[in-house]
């Protein structure tokens, strides 16, 4: 299978001193479902970081596809991360658009027709199951909907790879699970998802490629693993 | 940097929709903008009108050119033909030895013992020259003073040259006050700037993330801050129009030798050089809070 994400001894040192990563060796393939799992400040999140460029490592490699992040220029960057879907815990929703409109934000600020837009906002909304939401603003949604419109505006851009930074952790288990099996399903379609998580049942009953982080290092990396080491 | 017509449009709506949703930090900024216009615009005016008064005051002179010593006729000709081609010179005299002696004794009297046959030997000859109002009367002097027969231009130099340093005076004095003015109004138009992109912050974080480029995050701040300055340099321009209109007809009765130059002969330019100073304004504070929010993004 083809890599979508290769990393090279990859360390990460912030300006503080702070160690989030290193010497992190790590590839994903293409097609790929997989659990990132560990301690808050283990350094699940600078990894996503990284890939999506927000962050450029201190040392070592990074690469997505036939690209080396670090090496992307200013003016890449912006059309590199239509590749990249980001989901959050805090669902980073624009509290005064509707549904439809902060979906079609995501199309708007990379310049898609309005064609475009009225063609792939209520394709997606049909996919995350929020066909009649759209003229919803976040705070008539629960939860477990917010993040489906969060989902909606991740995939909507058609990314290559797809990275959910504890997705589930403000939701209730069913709700979370709601969320799971779009991210399932959205993987079966053939995005690369990446999933940082602290949902043991997820992880344990999903039995996925699992990889165990603490203090900036990948302490386990299991094919069909659980969340804790099985003895 | 290119943006398709459509985002463009879209960018100066949101601009706009700032503008107006900040509406009391906007006001504030279009306050200052026209302040530091308006003393933009008057320190021009006054150095202008000094200007006008010093060019006025030497065309109701007459310019004496005097020759030099022993030119032959053929120099004086030169002269002749040179004032005849100048657009600003209303009418000129020649002046020869000894009409220059009868007009001395004209002044001084012609008692026995002031002025002595054989006299006027020691007289230049001159040409006498009045200018009209289209005259640039240091651009003639100049060019008079460069032709080879010509030995001296009188003109009330001092009187002049006084006037002209007043002017500079004031203009260099209007400038270092426009400097400090401009300084408090980039100031507040970037503070202004910076609470819409601050109160936004959220909707630039998410456009980053799903790959908007820099420059469409920046466009509605820069219409923002484009739209400050037009506005308040607008607003300046209108002022200092009704208010030059106002001063003119005021002196007019009080001091009428004054010769003011005319709002209409300057607005076009002025307007130009407020609504331009005014937009640069705008567009710096504005580059200046995006670009250090952006990096802190």
């Amino acid at each position: 299978m083809n890599a979508m994400l290769r990393m090279r001894s990859v360390s990460k040192v912030y300006h503080n001193g702070t160690v989030a990563l290193s010497s992190i060796n790590l590839t994903v393939d293409k097609g790929e479902l997989v659990f990132i799992v560990g301690p808050s400040g283990a350094g699940k999140s600078t990894l996503f970081k990284l890939v999506n460029r927000k962050e450029l490592p201190s040392s070592g490699e990074v690469w997505v596809g036939r690209k080396s992040v670090p090496d992307l220029k200013k003016g890449e960057v912006p059309i590199f991360r239509r590749n990249v879907g980001m989901i959050y815990q805090d669902f980073k929703l624009l509290s005064n658009k509707t549904t439809f409109e902060n979906i079609a934000f995501a199309l708007e600020v990379v310049e898609a027709s309005r064609r475009e837009v009225l063609r792939q906002v209520p394709a997606v909304l049909e996919l995350v199951g929020l066909r009649d939401k759209g003229k919803a603003y976040p705070h008539e949604l629960s939860g477990g909907e917010q993040q489906r419109v969060s989902l909606a505006r991740a995939i909507v851009n058609r990314p290559i790879i797809l990275m959910a930074d504890e997705p589930t952790g403000n939701l209730d288990p069913d709700t979370s699970w709601g969320i799971m099996d779009l991210l399932v399903e959205i993987n079966r379609r053939g995005t690369t998802v990446l999933m940082a998580t602290h949902n043991k049942d997820i992880v344990n009953r999903m039995r996925r490629r699992v990889i165990a982080m603490e203090h900036g290092k990948i302490i386990r990396d299991e094919q069909r693993g659980a969340y804790d080491i099985e003895s | 940097m290119t943006l398709k017509a459509k985002t463009l449009f879209h960018c100066f709506k949101e601009g706009w929709g700032n503008l107006a949703r900040n509406s009391l930090m906007s006001l504030a900024s279009i306050g200052t903008v026209l302040v530091s216009l308006l003393v933009l615009g008057g320190v021009s005016l006054l150095a202008l009108n000094l200007n006008h008064m010093a060019d006025m005051a030497l065309q109701s002179t007459k310019i004496r050119v005097l020759l030099k010593e022993d030119v032959n006729f053929d120099a004086t000709e030169q002269v002749r033909f040179w004032l005849q081609r100048q657009s600003g010179v209303e009418s000129y005299q020649f002046i020869s030895k000894q009409e220059g002696l009868m007009r001395l004794e004209g002044i001084f009297g012609i008692e026995e013992g002031v002025f002595r046959d054989g006299d006027e030997e020691f007289l230049p000859e001159e040409f006498e020259v009045s200018l009209n109002s289209d005259a640039d009367a240091e651009k003639l002097v100049t060019g008079l003073l460069s032709l080879s027969s010509v030995e001296e231009v009188l003109y009330g130099q001092e009187f002049y040259s006084q006037v002209r340093t007043v002017s500079k005076i004031a203009f260099i004095g209007g400038i270092i006050v426009l400097l400090l003015v401009g300084f408090a109004t980039l100031l507040i138009i970037t503070n202004t700037i910076r609470l819409t992109v601050f109160a936004r912050r959220r909707e630039i974080e998410i456009m980053s993330l799903v790959g908007a480029t820099d420059w469409y995050i920046r466009w509605p701040y820069i219409f923002e801050g484009l739209l400050i300055g037009i506005i308040g340099s607008l607003l300046a321009a209108l002022l200092l129009s009704r208010g030059y209109y106002f001063l003119e007809r005021k002196l007019v009765n009080v001091a009428s030798f004054l010769h003011l130059v005319t709002y209409d002969s300057v607005q076009l330019h002025l307007t130009w050089i407020l609504i331009g100073v005014g937009a640069a304004f705008g567009l710096i504070g504005s580059l200046i809070s995006v670009k250090r929010f952006l990096k802190a993004s």
